[in-house]
């Protein structure tokens, strides 16, 4: 035998030779990767911080802000009721808020410079407040007389667009109201005709809760092996163990997505508002290995967070239910990403989600107002969900999703 | 719900997963290559010990570069690649690679015996080529199975050339002579 000879038959030899790798191997390089992981985290946390400030930051600058600081609307209870028949308590609230109503007038002015709705809502709220406040210290000729004169300033109103053509409208409602004899303030008219007609406030902010559904199915699917309790080993016979390849068979589960979520809604115009908010997202699913040696059960649970960013475009409406399109995108990022092993070697490991979950979407959904402030929806809709590097998820298995998604809407 | 799917059903979505970071992926990459893998580190390392950890370096680096295969040529011989580069910093760390003190108690000259190889199993052959003396092992395994030119040996492990040439004749003597025993 020549050396070449020699050297062809050893790396043969060798080539062909499997030596098996002691048990824990692989448990020691997975830790090892691990901690890798959370060594990327730590460095990464500084830059999730950054992007929470910068969403919170876009809440603000979108307006979101004067959720919080915007003045209370006047009691309910109010309403339909005459300021002469009004208890001595509640006169006396009113008076309390006189300075507040000398600025009246400064607020109409800014709401005339067309800067946002929320002006718009706390100037009626102050115009409202004068009228009663005037009522109750000068009789009712006084308020008569504030109302008229605010909405005799016509070049405050042509400057403020469409949005301000709805205010005059039901200025001048009200004014006719009073004019004829009608006792009540612009907060009881609007609040009356919303309670008989169960009309959407498609000018004011809401506050969404839901839950969403994914009832993805999967094409392509197959099942490696019709075997009914795959998860022991001892189901194997030595003629199955010869037919599966060396390489391990995986046979993995998807179940559907579910989420929850808090969105804020903020009107565009008459027919478009603008939705951003925050949810969170569950994706559970699990893989049943197989090889010759054996095999077992991997349970992967991915919790991912998102910020949405919809339009909502109105299609129709009548009496209290409305048809409207939707279309947006999301990001979302995991937040962890854990792992359970059920086997001869159980482990439990958790690690980080690195990249971010792009998605867009679309849909057509509706809403009920099952109260004056509250609206019942469904929203189905179809997403694709771009890979962007992230783990495999039902997902990244089938990108293009059905959504389904309910909830409540507070219309503030 | 349940929807069944299957996933990885060749090399290159393996290797996708494994870009990815889904330990699903690399744990079926590991399935798959680390008995060959670890015949490698055996080859090189010489004791089971030193050959784990250079399997588990290895594994490391794999996962950490795997980004960085382009899809040319073999990813089992990128993997070997990486094995072998592996193997010959742990052992250049631990000094080994100076020991040739039993560089010239070899004597003797190579057989032309046919018989030899085919009397021994291939994990006694790998059990021979551990037991081999530092010098002669790193050599005959870059030559003889990695394949690398004398060239390059002498780059890697820092020696002449004639010295890999004559240090892969002694170990091929050595190799022989242990195999008829």
């Amino acid at each position: 035998m020549q050396e070449n000879d020699f050297d062809k038959r050893v790396r043969e030899m060798m080539e062909s030779h499997g030596e098996l790798p002691p048990a824990d191997s692989w448990n020691n390089i997975s830790s090892s990767l691990i901690r890798r992981r959370r060594g990327v985290v730590l460095r990464r946390g500084f830059g999730s911080l950054a992007a929470v400030a910068a969403a919170v930051a876009l809440f603000f600058v979108m307006g979101g802000g004067d959720l919080f600081t915007s003045k209370p609307e006047l009691p309910v209870l109010n309403a339909g009721i005459s300021q002469k028949d009004m208890p001595k308590e509640k006169i006396a609230v009113i008076e309390k808020q006189q300075p507040e109503i000398a600025d009246a007038g400064s607020a109409v002015k800014r709401f005339s410079s067309g800067k946002d709705i929320v002006a718009d809502k706390n100037t009626q709220v102050n115009v409202t407040v004068t009228a009663k406040a005037g009522d109750v210290t000068a009789g009712p000729e006084a308020a008569k007389q504030t109302v008229k004169q605010i909405v005799k300033e016509p070049a405050v109103a042509e400057n403020a667009g469409q949005k301000t053509d709805v205010n005059k409208e039901v200025k001048k409602d009200t004014k006719e109201k009073i004019e004829t004899g009608e006792k009540k303030t612009l907060e009881m008219v609007e609040y009356e005709e919303s309670v008989n007609s169960k009309r959407f406030k498609l000018n004011k902010p809401l506050l969404a809760f839901s839950t969403m559904l994914s009832p993805s199915v999967s094409s392509g699917s197959m099942e490696l092996l019709s075997r009914a309790n795959t998860g022991r080993k001892d189901l194997f016979s030595s003629m199955d163990r010869e037919q599966i390849p060396y390489e391990n068979l995986y046979d993995t589960k998807y179940m559907p997505p579910v989420s929850v979520g808090f969105q804020v809604v903020l009107p565009v115009d008459k027919r478009v508002s603008f939705g951003t908010g925050i949810n969170y997202t569950l994706l559970y699913s699990y893989t049943d290995v197989q090889n010759r040696n054996g095999s077992e059960r991997q349970e992967q649970t991915a919790h991912y967070i998102g910020v949405p960013f919809n339009l909502y475009v109105n299609i129709l409406e009548s009496k209290g239910f409305r048809l409207y399109a939707n279309t947006g995108v999301m990001l979302e990022k995991g937040l962890a990403l854990k792992y359970k092993v059920i086997g001869d070697i159980p482990e439990n490991h958790t690690q980080s989600v690195s990249g971010v979950q792009w998605s867009v979407g679309a849909g057509i959904g509706g809403e009920y107002m099952v109260h004056k402030n509250l609206g019942l929806y469904a929203d189905p809709s179809v997403s694709y969900f771009f890979p962007g590097g992230q783990p495999v998820t039902i997902r990244t298995a089938q990108p293009l999703q059905f959504k389904f998604e309910v909830g409540l809407r507070f219309h503030l | 719900m349940t929807v069944r799917h299957r996933e990885y059903s060749n090399e290159k979505e393996v290797i996708e997963g494994c870009v990815k970071r889904d330990p699903r992926a690399q744990r079926i990459l590991y399935d798959s290559y680390s008995s060959r893998l670890f015949t490698v580190a055996l080859r090189y390392a010489g004791d089971r010990e030193r050959a784990k950890d250079i399997l588990h370096d290895g594994f490391i680096t794999v996962f950490e570069k795997i980004g960085s295969y382009n899809g040319s040529g073999s990813f089992e011989g990128w993997l070997r690649r990486i094995f072998v580069n592996t193997a010959l910093m742990a052992l250049r760390k631990a000094d080994v690679l100076k020991n040739s003190g039993e560089l010239n108690s070899v004597a003797g000259e190579f057989s032309d015996n046919p018989s030899a190889l085919d009397e021994i199993s291939s994990k006694e052959l790998l059990k021979v080529i551990a037991s081999m003396p530092d010098g002669f092992r790193m050599v005959f395994n870059m030559f003889a199975i990695e394949g690398y030119s004398h060239q390059e040996i002498a780059e890697e492990l820092n020696i002449s050339e004639s010295s890999s040439r004559s240090q892969l004749s002694r170990a091929r003597v050595w190799l022989q002579e242990r195999i008829r025993r």
